[in-house]
């Protein structure tokens, strides 16, 4: 439109055209939602350094099984992978929050939901996408070290097995989903109705410890292993131990799926009741 | 490429949406330029935001008009399909925005009145991603967005954070984000509010532009006067919520056609006295030999002409009287109840 010249100082301008290329189905549109999540979060110089401290249990617990092969009194007798899942839900705790805290609050606050709903971009699809960026991140941070410990200890650890292997890689693949799922669910809940990324972050961090130690002194007063699963780390370390046939957790496969089902409907559900209240107008 | 949705365009050139899926019909023609509302109403808790709202229109550049809370935004809201409707029908180019949102608004675009933007992205992350967010590939979308960030003439600049943007700035942007994906037609909410008049000049020029030489259909909501009128063929005049007036911009500077202005050559005062005599409501057009005459219901051009006989004046021109667009903006918004249709 502007015709550039030597003296305007203006861009040269090929003018507007319209679009006629390919467009992906709305279906997609919850992948490129989450993948957004992730690179913003990416951007962020202290989650890197969380993605790249997470990777140190996945260190130590592979000298342990290097180690094993030479010295079999080492390690944690079998349980090295079930350790590592534990380990590994503490920094899901940071990769969530520094993922999910500004998902739908900041979004909400600086008005950014109202280009997103110009698109072709329904409720549904766009929870979906948010959860969705944390669950990957979740799967990631927790389920990749855990495989690769199985790997290191399929190659390097005398008498391990191919089932076991596959068992290990299943089992950490469907609990951290899981964990993802309800972490993931709860964040969301927090950021939209949190509204500030810094709050909601706080707020999920604290929740996470609350929830942690109402288990345990629950479990405590009541001799009830069950009550474990009330915790996000308990429901998901005691479904994948049990999988995995441990003993290091009691609280048994039903109660830790009840625990992470429940948190994840429960937030699932605030977040759209907050979505709800956006939709009729009421932003 | 059995899951892509194409554009499609059929021999009269227009605009096709293949569908598929849904148990719907699998192509739908949907040119986005008509504009149809019906009985539209809707209301935030008890407060009736829109009642009865209706008006159709096909127009490379509608101005929907109307002082603040006369519904405007809210409209805009509806047409998108992100207001359920609870009563009355809305229609943009045979669809409805309440069940085929999702294919309309890959065509649309739209620009919020509101001062939005995405933190810790800048302009050109901004709108890459309302592009792929409107279904274009990760490398259509960057591509696209710096064309269009060209085009509204944002610089350097796009490689800097939106949150410290100017006012005239995050404009731009937020016009860039409404074209990225190539729309049929643009709901713009308010463009030029808080704008300078060097600002305001350029939006109403790329608006222009837009919609005079680039075919893409403009819907521009606004309350100042002025850009509406520099812009817009058709209006739609809106206060308290309902429609005083739908139709070409001519028709609506012409609805008072009681008024006429009247030259006469020699004595403008006599025949300005004889016409108050007989009780024609007449006044002097400042600067200027005219004379304003305001009619009745039962008077015509003939008696008119019949005074300046008989008072021996000569008329030169009777022409029915122009209202400025803010003339006729306040007498149509302070006529309650009464609606235009052009």
């Amino acid at each position: 439109m502007v015709e550039a010249g030597a003296d305007t100082g203006r861009i040269l301008d090929q003018g507007y055209r319209r679009f006629t290329g390919a467009r992906r189905p709305p279906a997609r549109v919850s992948w490129v939602i989450a993948l957004e999540e992730l690179r913003q979060a990416w951007k962020e110089k202290h989650f890197r350094r969380v993605v790249w401290a997470a990777l140190l249990p996945l260190l130590f617990f592979g000298v342990l099984v290097f180690l094993k092969r030479f010295m079999p009194m080492v390690g944690f007798g079998g349980d090295e992978g079930v350790r590592l899942f534990r380990v590994q839900q503490f920094w899901s705790v940071f990769v969530v929050f520094y993922v999910g805290r500004n998902a739908i609050g900041e979004e909400l606050r600086t008005g950014a939901l109202e280009l997103i709903f110009s698109r072709p971009v329904s409720f549904p699809r766009y929870l979906a996408g948010k959860w969705l960026a944390l669950v990957l991140a979740v799967v990631g941070i927790i389920a990749v070290p855990v495989c690769l410990l199985g790997l290191f200890e399929l190659l390097w650890t005398p008498g391990s097995d191919l089932a076991h292997f596959a068992r290990l890689v299943t089992s950490a693949v469907f609990a951290s989903v899981l964990v993802g799922l309800a972490q993931g669910a709860l964040m969301l809940a927090i950021s939209a109705l949190a509204g500030r990324g810094t709050a909601a972050g706080v707020v999920w961090v604290l929740l996470y410890l609350v929830l942690g130690g109402a288990a345990e002194g629950v479990s405590h007063a009541t001799g009830s292993m069950e009550a474990l699963a009330l915790s996000l780390n308990g429901a998901g370390g005691g479904l994948f131990s049990n999988l995995m046939g441990s003993s290091t957790f009691q609280a048994t496969v039903p109660a830790c799926l009840a625990g992470l089902v429940g948190y994840a409907a429960l937030g699932a559900g605030l977040t759209l009741l907050r979505l709800r209240r956006y939709r009729k107008g009421a932003s | 490429m059995a899951s892509v949705h194409r554009d499609q365009r059929d021999e009269e050139g227009q605009h096709s949406i293949v569908r598929r899926g849904c148990g719907r019909p699998a192509i739908c023609y949907a040119a986005l330029v008509e504009i149809a509302c019906q009985d539209l109403s809707f209301a935030y808790g008890r407060h009736r935001a829109l009642q009865g709202v209706s008006f159709a229109l096909d127009s490379p550049c509608v101005g929907l008009l109307g002082p603040n809370g006369a519904g405007k935004s809210t409209l805009l809201r509806c047409l998108l399909g992100q207001l359920r409707v609870p009563a009355g029908r809305v229609r943009l180019g045979g669809l409805d925005p309440a069940r085929d949102h999702l294919a309309i608004r890959q065509h649309l675009g739209y620009m919020p009145e509101r001062d939005v933007y995405f933190a810790g992205r800048n302009a050109l992350e901004m709108v890459a991603y309302c592009a792929e967010l409107s279904g274009l590939s990760r490398v259509d979308a960057i591509s696209r967005a710096h064309e269009v960030l060209n085009y509204v003439e944002l610089g350097e600049a796009r490689y800097r954070e939106v949150r410290g943007y100017s006012s005239g700035m995050r404009q731009r942007v937020r016009m860039a984000a409404a074209l990225v994906h190539g729309p049929d037609l643009v709901l713009l909410d308010e463009p030029t509010t808080g704008l300078d008049p060097g600002g305001r000049e350029e939006m109403l020029r790329l608006i222009d532009d837009m919609a005079h030489r680039r075919g893409v259909r403009v819907l521009l909501s606004s309350h100042i006067l002025p850009d509406i009128e520099r812009v817009s063929d058709h209006l739609v005049v809106m206060a308290a919520g309902a429609v005083r007036f739908a139709g070409s911009r001519e028709d609506f500077l012409r609805l008072e056609a009681r008024r006429l202005q009247v030259r006469v050559k020699a004595d403008a005062a006599r025949f300005l006295a004889h016409l108050r005599q007989r009780g024609i409501a007449a006044q002097e057009v400042p600067e200027s030999d005219a004379l304003l005459l305001e009619l009745d219901s039962e008077q015509g051009p003939v008696e008119v002409f019949r005074i300046a006989r008989e008072c021996g004046v000569q008329v030169r021109t009777l022409l029915p009287a122009r209202l400025t667009l803010e003339q006729a903006f306040q007498r149509t918004v302070a006529a309650p109840g009464e609606v235009g249709h052009g």
